[in-house]
């Protein structure tokens, strides 16, 4: 009876096993990346005998782990969007916060520098107001600078981040190339059995990689895993690895790009994982909104400066700039062989687009490409001093010689915010008064009374030269006793780059005097004028005005968190459903295991049971032999 | 479906998490009574948002504005009735000069409070607006307009300052003074009549006035009277005019009227010429001149009552004139409440809209609360439930 035996015997082994993987399914019921084992049993078939196949037993066949690798895969594709979306919410909302608050945000400081300009207008000499200008000021460009800093922190932050994350992504294409390595031979070695243990820890760091960046995988026969990154190159290639840099960009302007095997610029093919969010917010919010702030810091300065220009100050000279002028970031190719240098100055902020450009030689002329979708834009003027490229608001001045196919990026307006400063520090030199007024003399006896008289070119070198209007008639004047100038009512008198209205019919004799306002004047002609900016369209070809620009900073910065915030949540819904898919597959589930622990139990007791039966059977035949 | 232990405590976890992140935003809500923590939660509102609180920044401007050239109209409508009434003391004054009754030392007393009401009106024209600035200086505000004893200057401007109060409408928050003060002509504003001082007749004027302005031009004449006869001369000594006279008569001439009584003594001449800017202190000073020239002769008193009259006149017309300055002021005061109702309605307005965007609706996020809180609390009595059941304890 040794078959009954060995059949006992086959039972016994094969229920330890499968007690074994049960005990290792619970031992590992919290172990992240766990897939579930179980023994796959199968009868053993005994010899031919004259009657039939009499079987010989159970036995386990092999460990089989219960995942799918279809599952596998999505959960990487889901892992990866969702790292992505997390990565570029998490950033947005913190710009978010920044703008959106009213601490952090530009509508204090604005609101203060208006509510100072308007206290200028009705206070004009007053000491106080014009400090409170100048304190409004400067908390306003303080604010700038701020929020400039704080983008430009962000970016350094991405630029760590990228190097940072890069790193890990190679590191753990070293792990799978090594793991790689280790399942072909641990394959080899078991006779085709699955090292199970060590293809979880495989898909785990593969896990890990996709939510880094954006990959592809395909298995091999022998059982290694190939990694490709989005753009196709192979990060794991059986049991090789190669390795994801970060470097400078090809203009040095501290902008962080990805580099394969620290070779090609994969920069712009990369996307999802936690770098495709960072790329993807550098590209689509930080760059915008730190453009967008420096346009309208340059649009403030360029408004403010213009206006303060054709005032008078309290020491009777015309206004001096009020802000520092902003002027553009250029950044020359390092691959240059020319010598040439470009300054960028900001010509005319309501042109300004708030685009990066790349400006080119081509070994006659230069080109302008918009850096944002490669389109050209067209260029006026020769780059000297005299005659500089003119395009967009911008205007470029070209020094040395530059080579054929040297490259230039521009970044007009993206350092801008950290440039605005209040020029002035004595309050006397706040231009509130108008440079000029006007006079009826007492004794005239016409009807004609002053409407007004406005400042329409304050580069006028005789602007502040007195005039004296002697009308000669009804119809004529003289100007300063010379001459005999046409009136007609309702035409502006124009001279000197100011222009005087008068309402009424002057009579015969009648005189009007034009002369500077001279220092300490209250006059608030300009300070109304400048007050008057909180509503001019200064952007957009006079189209927005600041608080325009401003909201739609607030309003492109909420849009872009509110939309990642709904894709974080997505996103976590489609990888929660995945994730539940392979946990259902692949999860341990203790009652079961207590059940199949039970199972097992009872199964091995059983075979013990028919050992003991088996010598039973064997211990009768002896005891009917020894009678 | 199959469900793993793990995945049973971390789907319970992570809804717990997921409740308590919107319990966490709620009670951020309720102690902020904002409905926008950020612009995330509402971009196109928040993006209007800014806009709106741009408009009620700009509307307390205008306020301030308001508040500021409602003071300074308020100090100028207070000197001009002042002013006004001072003019009408002058002007009493003037008239009992003009009675004829006066004697040397009255005329003395007279002349003395007309030099005082003229330094007087000189102080309310150099009125400041209580924080050093005077109101009628133009934009030459730091230092007194008007100084002077004989003769007052105006070391001012005619510049006035505009405040904007609305988004389209502006408001002068003074008048200049030679605008308030100076801008006066002698005579009754077009021509002048002066007795000669050497008549002996008691002819004075008694009325002179504009028929036709557009025949008036301006010239210098001069009445003469002769042998029951008047002619009347332009500055060519050509004859304009001239006939018999008779007492009472209204002598007509170039869209002029000029109406003398009295009898006019042979040889006695009266001038009439164009009128002169003049302002309201020299008028005044006028008056005490002739207070103080003797009125000792009939012939005398008809000089001086020709230049009571035409002094009287002039003052008329510059009490006239400061009327019509009160009314301007008048009416921009008016211009101010109009504009503070105008900005108000519209504040309220925008502080609607404001509130609908960001407040949050109380009633709305208590229901809201309560029913988190009490998902939360069925979430982890649901947790603890479940996770006690373990097949191992009943092994």
């Amino acid at each position: 009876m040794s078959d009954l035996l060995s059949i006992g015997v086959s039972g016994l082994l094969a229920y330890r096993k499968a007690l074994d993987t049960a005990g290792h399914n619970i031992a590992n019921v919290n172990t992240a990346g766990y897939s579930r084992q179980r023994v796959e049993l199968g009868s053993r078939m005994g010899g031919p005998q004259g009657d039939g196949y009499i079987g010989a037993g159970v036995s386990s066949n092999t460990v089989k782990r219960l995942a799918d690798a279809l599952v596998t895969t999505r959960l990487q594709g889901d892992s990866s969007a969702y790292a992505r979306a997390e990565t570029f919410s998490g950033l947005a909302s913190r710009v978010d916060g920044w703008l959106s608050s009213p601490d952090a945000g530009l509508t204090k400081p604005l609101q203060g520098f208006y509510d100072a300009l308007s206290g200028l207008s009705a206070n004009p000499t007053s000491a106080a107001s014009r400090q409170s200008l100048l304190a409004g000021a400067d908390s306003l460009s303080d604010r700038f600078n701020s929020l400039q800093g704080q983008f430009d922190g962000l970016e350094s932050e991405v630029n760590q981040r990228l190097t940072q994350t890069a790193d890990e992504v190679t590191r753990y294409a070293q792990s799978v190339a090594e793991l790689n390595e280790r399942i072909v031979l641990a394959k080899g070695q078991a006779g085709g059995q699955p090292p199970n243990d060590l293809l979880d820890q495989r898909d785990a760091l593969i896990k890990e990689i996709a939510t880094r960046i954006g990959i592809t995988t395909t298995e091999q026969d022998d059982g290694g895993i190939n990694v490709f990154t989005g753009s196709g190159q192979a990060l794991v290639l059986g049991r090789q690895a190669n390795s994801l840099t970060v470097g400078d960009d090809a203009y040095g302007s501290g902008r962080k790009e990805l580099f394969f095997s620290g070779g090609q610029n994969i920069t712009a093919q990369t996307s999802g994982g936690v770098i495709g969010g960072l790329l993807d917010f550098r590209r689509e919010l930080l760059d915008p909104l730190k453009s967008d702030l420096g346009r309208m810091a340059a649009g403030l300065a360029e408004a403010m400066n213009q206006q303060h220009a054709a005032g008078m100050d309290a020491r009777g000279q015309l206004g001096g700039d009020f802000f520092s002028d902003i002027a553009g970031s250029v950044y020359a190719a390092r691959a240059n062989s020319g010598t040439a240098a470009v300054g960028v100055s900001l010509s005319d902020a309501g042109a300004l687009t708030g685009d990066n450009y790349t400006l080119a030689y081509t070994g006659s002329s230069w080109q302008l490409t918009r850096a944002r979708d490669g389109s050209s834009v067209p260029l006026t003027g020769s780059g000297t001093a005299g005659d500089p490229l003119q395009a967009e608001g911008l205007s470029l001045v070209v020094s040395g010689a530059p080579a054929a196919g040297d490259r230039y990026l521009l970044k007009p307006t993206a350092q801008a915010g950290s440039q605005l400063r209040v020029a002035i520090t004595d309050p006397a030199r706040i231009a509130a008064a108008s440079p000029v007024r006007v006079s009826a003399a007492l004794s005239n006896s016409g009807s004609a009374a002053i409407g007004g008289i406005s400042v329409s070119d304050p580069a006028n070198t005789s602007l502040l030269s007195g005039v004296n209007i002697q009308f000669t008639s009804a119809s004529t004047y003289s100007i300063n006793g010379a001459g005999s100038y046409a009136y007609s009512a309702g035409t502006p008198i124009a001279v000197n780059g100011w222009s005087l209205n008068l309402n009424g019919t002057p009579a015969t004799g009648d005189s009007f005097q034009v002369a500077t306002n001279g220092a300490n004047s209250s006059d608030n002609g300009n300070a109304r004028a400048l007050a008057g900016l909180s509503s001019r369209g200064i952007l957009d070809g006079g189209r927005s005005t600041l608080t325009a620009a401003q909201s739609s900073l607030v309003g492109r910065a909420g849009a872009l968190a509110q939309q990642a915030q709904l894709q974080v949540d997505a996103q976590a819904a489609v990888k929660a459903q995945t994730e539940a898919e392979q946990s259902s597959m692949s999860g341990v589930n203790l009652d079961e295991e207590a059940a199949d622990l039970v199972r097992y139990q009872q199964a091995y007791q059983a075979a013990a049971r028919v050992i003991a039966i088996a010598n039973e059977v064997f211990q009768s035949l002896l005891d009917a032999a020894r009678r | 479906m199959r469900v793993s232990t793990s995945m049973l405590a971390q789907g319970a976890v992570g809804q717990l998490q997921r409740q308590q992140a919107a319990l966490a935003k709620t009670q951020l809500q309720m102690a902020t009574g904002q409905r926008l923590t950020s612009a995330a939660d509402d971009p196109s509102g928040a993006a209007s948002a800014v806009g709106l609180d741009h408009a009620q920044a700009q509307f307390q401007r205008y306020q301030g504005s308001i508040d500021a050239a409602r003071h300074r109209l308020g100090l100028e409508e207070n000197v001009l009735a002042d002013s006004g009434q001072l003019l009408q003391r002058v002007r009493e004054l003037a008239i009992q000069l003009n009675s004829g009754t006066q004697s040397a030392q009255t005329r003395g007393v007279i002349a003395t409070e007309l030099r005082g009401l003229r330094e007087q009106l000189l102080g309310y024209a150099n009125s400041d607006d209580g924080q050093g600035r005077y109101l009628f200086a133009g934009s030459q505000d730091g230092s007194a307009p008007f100084a002077g004893n004989g003769t007052v200057s105006y070391a001012g401007d005619q510049q006035q300052r505009l405040l904007q109060v609305t988004n389209s409408r502006t408001v002068a928050d003074t008048d200049p003074g030679s605008e308030v003060f100076q801008r006066l002509r002698d005579g009754n504003g077009t021509f002048t009549v002066a007795a000669d001082s050497a008549n002996t007749g008691v002819a004075r004027l008694s009325g002179a006035r504009v028929t036709d302005l557009s025949l008036w031009d301006g010239g210098s004449y001069t009445l003469g009277f002769n042998a029951g006869n008047y002619e009347i001369r332009d500055a060519g000594n050509a004859v304009v005019t001239s006939g018999a006279y008779s007492e009472g008569q209204v002598l007509s001439f170039r869209g002029i009227d000029l109406t003398l009584s009295g009898a006019p003594a042979d040889g006695d001449r009266f001038s009439i010429g164009a009128s002169s800017q003049q302002d309201v202190f020299a008028q005044i000073e006028q008056l005490a001149r002739i207070a103080e020239t003797p009125f000792d002769t009939a012939a005398q008193r008809a000089q001086n009552q020709t230049a009571i009259h035409q002094s009287l006149a002039s003052l008329d017309a510059a009490t006239l004139h400061l009327t019509d300055v009160r009314a301007a002021v008048g009416n921009r005061l008016a211009v101010l409440d109009d504009a503070e109702s105008q900005n108000g309605a519209q504040e309220v307005e925008v502080a609607t809209a404001l509130s609908n965007i960001r407040d949050l609706d109380y009633a709305e996020a208590a229901t809201r609360l309560s029913q988190q809180l009490t998902a939360l609390q069925a979430a982890q009595q649901t947790f603890a439930r479940v996770q006690g059941l373990s097949l191992f304890d009943y092994l």
